[in-house]
């Protein structure tokens, strides 16, 4: 299958400077690029002791976006600090079946193809990536320890609205059996990041942390997110 | 209505607090807005024009409306102080600080002006004027503002002016067409109406760009061309000012090895004449 591609980064250009969509492939238009551009992080936007996040987002009812967050270069202007470097695929919802709708699958399959990774030299125009139609890292069996864990999760993503889960050792494994959990009319609309702080443009339906700072914690609850802590397995 | 003093409007995210506090004063309001993109300067302006409205400056006298209108005052001194400059505004609308300083002049006593803006991400600014109406937090802002500040970097016109002419001219364009109310009468038939608005464009950093202070107009009509036009075009009550925050800086490598300007010492010059400006014009009307 084919993906769009897209980087969204601090740079100055002619047109533009400060972040925004410094490159992007050929089927990536306007409308897209705007969704994109909200749903990307800009300084800051990944929480305390993280340097890396992977996000999932829907782009409208056809296509979906899966992104990586990480720390890049200096900050151009000169005020110190990395700019945060977001590579994205898009790629449409139908072509996910052969990874058995499992956004983590694709992410492995995307990077072992050169996708979602941090690069030098971008050009403004970028090709897009044509990856496996189907996978067999999609097919697992859900991992039974966790069961308790996912099914209590994919419950409060269901009914509750906004959901973090805190104190996970493995989010790429918990968001793999989430997957498998989750009802297909919820996964159209589902969304995830393992590593961005909430922001009211970016409603993920699942935030999956490690170690969350008190911080950090702190915005979850002022914004009603609720939280589920599975090192205390406690809802805070 | 109960609210907490951090609710913010969902919508603008202005916070509540601001538009109780206009509601309940029995005045009417007049609101500043300051903008510019990314990198002019509009943490460090603001932050030390409500530093010096704060502590009274001639006639001017600023009173800051909650804990909140301080943050960005207390985040800029308290970087200036430790010799370095506030990082960069987030693109997020809710992680902008608001300010809200009602300012008085103590010749007109019974008039007060409000600067409300929210230290905006200059980013927020570009992509609202090339999508009108993609960033509701910006646009409400703009479209609430009696009085403009627009501030461009001295620096990047004189060495970028045609970037920096293009960005002019959209956003003076932006304010033009989102403000087609406020157009008076044309004098003649062949005249078209201008806008009433205040606009006051402050060209910052010229503690290395002499030649803005100098002369801001010959600046302006030198490097940005198509932005003069405009003014002339639209705007009945334009000024242009010259400001810098610091006598002098210099390049010095943070630990991750990018370099980092720092200010060496702080020397204001220009901060408070442009909002002097645009408050004049507002209570001549």
């Amino acid at each position: 299958m084919i993906v769009e591609q897209a980087v969204f980064s601090s740079a100055r250009s002619s047109q533009c400077q400060g972040y925004h969509l410094v490159a992007r492939s050929v089927g990536i238009d306007e409308a897209t690029a705007a969704v994109l551009t909200r749903w990307s992080p800009s300084v800051g936007g990944l929480i305390e002791g993280v340097d890396e996040s992977l996000n999932w987002f829907p782009v409208n009812d056809q296509r979906v976006a899966l992104s990586r967050s990480v720390f890049g270069g200096p900050e151009y202007s000169r005020r110190g600090g990395l700019q945060v470097v977001t590579n994205m695929i898009v790629c449409d919802r139908d072509s996910l079946a052969g990874y058995s709708q499992n956004p983590l699958a694709l992410a492995t399959v995307a990077m072992r193809n050169g996708g979602l990774l941090l690069q030098t030299g971008l050009k403004r125009r970028l090709e897009t990536l044509e990856l496996p139609d189907r996978t067999v890292l999609g097919s697992q069996q859900l991992n039974i320890d966790a069961l308790a864990s996912v099914n209590e999760v994919a419950q409060a993503v269901r009914f509750s609205g906004q959901v973090a889960v805190t104190g996970v050792r493995s989010p790429m494994r918990f968001l793999s059996d989430l997957s498998l959990e989750l009802p297909e009319q919820d996964a159209r609309r589902f969304s995830f990041t393992t590593g961005l702080a909430p922001a009211g443009q970016r409603p993920f339906s699942l935030y999956v942390y490690g170690h969350c700072s008190r911080a950090t914690l702190d915005q979850l609850r002022s914004r009603k997110i609720r939280v589920i802590d599975l090192h205390q397995n406690v809802n805070v | 209505m109960v609210y907490s003093p951090g609710d913010a409007c969902k919508r603008c995210q202005t916070p509540l607090e601001v538009s109780r506090s206009i509601f309940l004063r029995d005045e009417v309001s007049s609101f500043v807005t300051v903008l510019g993109a990314s990198g002019a300067g509009k943490t460090v302006y603001l932050g030390l024009l409500l530093d010096m409205l704060s502590r009274g400056h001639g006639n001017l006298t600023g009173v800051p409306n909650g804990a909140f209108s301080v943050a960005v005052q207390q985040h800029t001194v308290a970087a200036l102080e430790h010799r370095r400059f506030p990082e960069k505004t987030p693109n997020e609308a809710d992680q902008w600080n608001w300010v809200h300083c009602e300012t008085r002049d103590s010749r007109k006593p019974k008039t007060c002006v409000d600067l409300i803006t929210p230290d905006l991400a200059g980013e927020a600014i570009a992509m609202e004027v090339e999508n009108p109406g993609s960033n509701f937090t910006v646009a409400s802002c703009l479209r609430s503002a009696g009085g403009i500040i627009l501030l461009l970097d001295s620096q990047r016109v004189r060495d970028h002016g045609r970037g920096e002419d293009m960005f002019g001219i959209k956003v003076l364009t932006y304010l033009a067409n989102i403000h087609q109310e406020r157009r008076q009468p044309a004098k003649n038939k062949k005249q078209p109406p201008l806008f009433e608005i205040p606009l006051a464009i402050v060209f910052t950093k010229s503690d290395n760009c002499p030649e803005a202070t100098e002369s801001p107009r010959e600046f302006i009509a030198t490097n940005m061309p198509g932005t003069t036009q405009i003014c002339r075009q639209k705007f009945a009550r334009r000024s242009l000012f010259a400001a810098s925050v610091v006598g002098s800086t210099m390049t010095t490598y943070d630990p991750t090895g990018a370099s980092v300007e720092i200010p060496l010492h702080v020397q204001p010059h220009g901060i408070v004449e442009p909002f002097q400006w645009v408050m004049n014009s507002l209570n001549e009307k």
